[in-house]
């Protein structure tokens, strides 16, 4: 029994080892050792509970504050894509207010 | 003669004791974000940006919260169940880009000037604590497969085990995956060029 639990931990080892190789190479190649959220310039807050809704909400007006609303993202889609049938009807089903 | 019972009267083995279902309390949660989020976050900021790897974090968390009820019994294994929280949360934000091509055009175009602007300046910014213009040329020519492993195999809170157990495989096959990915990053940086 005791035998097998030392062949288990073995493969264990050999499994982390093949972990730890693929980082070594990694960070010889360039890749950052361990990149936290600060040095990507953004933290992460641990999330005050009460909360799922709250965190959701937080989440919500952070993205609502950095990147035009679905509608806008939808309405430069059609622009772009010059597909005037679909932008008169979008428009239409937009100012009825659906 | 007496009759001899079927099964030996021996006490079950400690192991095979069903485990107690510890629970996801609030200071249990919050102990699991500040060990995991800051990996869930490497997990997702190869692939998108930081601003969405924020969001990442925040939408994975809002659900272990939401869904604490089924956390695995045992809280060894609750990093592996977060990651593979986040990483639905990843793949459904990289199909969104994908069917928003002009967001992701300027994205991407936002990501060349700020390569151009370290180029020019002749430093990159960040470049001890951030990865390399040559790595992350690298990591640009790998496949959304490869990067996932990637990215999965560096992430700490993570076991070899575990980290099968994300991509529903077996470890064997995962240790070999990343083996084979090992071989295929050094390959791609003696052909920086990149004729694939």
């Amino acid at each position: 029994m005791s035998g097998d639990d030392d062949r288990g931990d073995r493969d264990d080892r050999g499994d982390q080892d093949e972990i730890d190789e693929l980082r070594k190479t990694a960070i010889e190649l360039g890749f950052a050792e361990r990149p936290t959220p600060e040095s990507w310039g953004v933290s992460i807050d641990p999330p005050s509970l009460g909360s799922a809704d709250d965190a959701r909400e937080r989440s919500q007006r952070e993205r609502s504050q950095r990147e035009p609303s679905a509608r806008w993202q939808r309405l430069r889609v059609l622009v772009s894509r010059g597909r005037r049938g679909c932008l008169a009807a979008w428009t239409t089903r937009w100012t009825r207010g659906r | 003669m007496a009759e001899q019972p079927l099964l030996p009267s021996v006490a079950a083995p400690v192991a095979l004791r069903p485990h107690r279902r510890e629970a996801c309390d609030e200071a249990a949660f919050q102990r699991l974000y500040a060990s995991v989020g800051p990996d869930v976050f490497l997990f997702a900021v190869r692939r998108l940006s930081p601003d969405q790897a924020k969001d990442v974090v925040n939408d994975t968390f809002e659900v272990v919260w939401r869904k604490r009820a089924q956390l695995p019994a045992c809280s060894t294994e609750w990093p592996a169940w977060v990651v593979g929280v986040a990483r639905n949360k990843i793949r459904q934000e990289l199909s969104r880009q994908r069917r928003r091509p002009v967001a992701s055009a300027l994205d991407a175009l936002h990501v060349l000037r700020r390569e151009d602007l370290e180029r020019a300046s002749g430093q990159e910014v960040a470049e001890s604590v951030v990865d390399s213009l040559a790595s992350r040329d690298i990591y640009r020519r790998l496949s959304d497969d490869e990067r996932e492993l990637f990215d999965l195999a560096h992430l700490q809170c993570l076991s070899p085990q575990d980290g099968a157990r994300v991509l529903g495989i077996s470890v064997t096959a995962y240790t070999s995956r990343v083996s084979r990915l090992r071989m295929r990053i050094v390959s791609l940086s003696e052909d920086p060029v990149g004729s694939d």
